[in-house]
């Protein structure tokens, strides 16, 4: 019963990590399309598209082997299992964000253009 | 009988004694120079775009090519190459492309270094990326791949065009060929020359002659490729005296530039005409310099500075700059960069990354700046020291901390009220202070002065 606990924990965790990190990317990199919208940031954007990207992989894989953990004990509890189901489509919309945010692009974390042209753009420097 | 032959065989012995100069051992100066143009690609579907003034400007046509010069220098032990290429900069990643390129040769010919300065043209392709439409790379690929390749041919050529001879240094006062557009009003007025002379007259003299000036003699509404003012004087010097010639820029930021030559209505050609002449006439008037004993050294410090100005991130961000850059656990990002020191015989040469205000070299003498690079070389046993500007990277202008200001509202977007446009091209205020410590660490590591 340990071994299966200790590996659908595991898995629980892979995936999590891996959807995370993989679908932060798969926007990133199709960011310019999501922008078409307006030419200038479209185009602006789009030079990302093939850019050498690093995800948080180890603070992803420690967040969601929490996650996983949190699950688990809820899926444990039978009436709880559709609020674990819930947790766990959270868990996965917030871990895929905190990788958007936190994937350095060319070195540079996305969320410190992201806030930085945020507060140019109310500023009216754009 | 006996006296004829003796005299046919001084007759045949004496011209071979210009050869050589320096008795088998005896370390001696070798110089060559290589010359390649940098052609425009034909069939390229990304455009090419203007670089100095305007963003998403294409080029409409070719006044004079830009090129890629060698210089090939060695004292017999140590050896390095010196590039000029006629652009407006090179990142630091085309200058480790070209080193990649060279890196079988130099193992071959055991060159210790090898170094390359844009010659700051306005009127070249955009070899930086900047300037094509606001934040889209303006660099064409298949030109820059023309550059890496002319940089490596023109380094080729240059050994293979090398032999021996002497090496002499001048300085050369000159007036109203210089102006600045921001006070205080500091910049270095002198033309500085490297003259190789060749011990035979198989080869042509070598002349390296360096000034403090942007490459704008074209100014702003040109379209058409050119290598300003310092492919004119290499043309003009080249011209009078068969020797062959290499631009390098001195200490231009704040911002140095060539007056308008032309009087009367502005005709960019014969503004680049007058300003050509007016400064190949002061390198031609030169006196022979004093001779630099053959001793090469070379200290190349790889250092970082915090990269503060926000559209500099954007675009490292979109992969147009490609300087390495770490960022620490407070979240301040450091960008990446190198400086070399170059020892020839007594002179010193500091390799910049960008356009530095001449008044950190001479030395400001306020508390927030830092000393100045002369005093720092001074230090160190280097009474002479020139300064180049653009050399293996292009980090901006570095502006003196005692006049940094930026826009309150929008940082690095606007230029602050008065003369402060340069800091909008800077990585930021700390970089001037971390120049200077580099420098010193070079300095130091180069056992310079012996």
């Amino acid at each position: 019963m340990e071994k299966k606990k200790v590996l659908s924990i595991c898995c629980v965790s892979a995936a999590l990590t891996v959807l995370g990190t993989l679908c932060a990317q798969v926007l990133l990199r199709n960011l310019g399309l999501l922008l078409s919208f307006d030419e200038t940031f479209g185009t602006i954007f789009a030079q990302i598209a093939d850019a050498p990207m690093w995800p948080p992989v180890a603070v992803t894989l420690l967040l969601s082997l929490g996650a996983a953990i949190l699950l688990h004990r809820l899926w444990q509890k039978k009436p709880r299992r559709f609020a674990a189901a819930l947790c766990g489509l959270g868990f996965g919309v917030l871990l895929f964000l905190f990788n958007v945010l936190l994937t350095r692009v060319n070195g540079i974390r996305f969320c410190d253009v992201l806030f930085s042209l945020l507060d140019v753009l109310e500023k009216g420097g754009l | 009988m006996k006296r004829i032959l003796a005299l046919l065989l001084a007759a045949l012995l004496l011209p071979l004694w210009g050869c050589a100069t320096a008795k088998p051992g005896e370390p001696a100066w070798q110089a060559g120079f290589g010359c390649v143009t940098l052609e425009l690609p034909k069939d390229t579907d990304e455009p090419l775009y203007i670089a100095g003034y305007h963003t998403g400007w294409e080029i409409t046509g070719v006044l004079d090519a830009q090129q890629a010069r060698a210089l090939w220098l060695s004292d017999g032990t140590a050896s390095m190459l010196l590039i000029s290429v006629d652009c407006v900069a090179l990142g630091n990643d085309t200058v480790q492309a070209i080193r990649e390129r060279l890196s079988d040769f130099c193992r071959r010919t055991g060159c210790g270094s090898v170094n390359v300065v844009a010659t700051h043209t306005h009127a070249g392709v955009d070899t930086l990326g900047l300037w094509g439409p606001v934040g889209i790379d303006g660099k064409n690929s298949a030109f820059m791949e023309n550059v890496i390749d002319g940089a490596v041919a023109a380094a080729q050529a240059a050994y293979a065009d090398r032999c021996e001879g002497t090496l002499s240094y001048s300085a050369t006062e000159t007036a109203g060929l210089q102006e600045d557009s921001r006070s205080p009003h500091v910049f270095d007025h002198h033309l500085y020359q490297l003259h190789f002379a060749p011990a035979d007259d198989a080869h042509n003299g070598i002349r390296l002659v360096s000034f403090a000036a942007h490459a704008e003699a074209l100014r702003g509404d040109n379209t058409l490729v050119s290598r300003d003012f310092p492919g004119a004087v290499c043309d003009i010097i080249t011209e009078k005296t068969g020797e062959d010639v290499l631009f390098l820029p001195g200490a231009i930021g704040g911002l140095i530039m060539t007056p308008e030559l032309k009087q009367g209505a502005f005709d960019a050609r014969e503004n680049l005409r007058l300003t050509g002449e007016a400064i190949a006439s002061c390198a031609l008037s030169a006196e022979e310099g004093r001779r630099l004993p053959p001793a090469l050294n070379c200290s190349q410090v790889r250092w970082e500075t915090p990269l503060d100005n926000t559209i500099f991130l954007y675009y490292k961000f979109l992969g147009i700059l490609q300087n390495d850059v770490r960022q620490t656990l407070t979240g301040t990002y450091y960008l990446q960069t190198e400086l070399t020191v170059l020892g020839l015989g007594d002179l010193a040469l500091a390799l910049l990354p960008g356009e530095i205000f001449p008044e950190l070299v001479s030395g400001t003498g306020k508390p927030a700046d830092p000393e100045g690079l002369k005093q720092i070389a001074g230090r160190y046993g280097m009474e002479e020291l020139l300064v180049v500007g653009l050399a293996n990277d292009e980090i901006g202008y570095i502006v003196p901390p005692s006049d940094f200001v930026l826009d309150e509202a929008l940082p690095y977007f606007r230029d602050a009220e008065g003369d402060h446009y340069e800091e909008t091209n800077s990585l930021g205020p700390a970089c001037a202070e971390d120049l200077a410590d580099a420098f010193e660490k070079a300095c130091k590591a180069g056992n310079f002065g012996g």
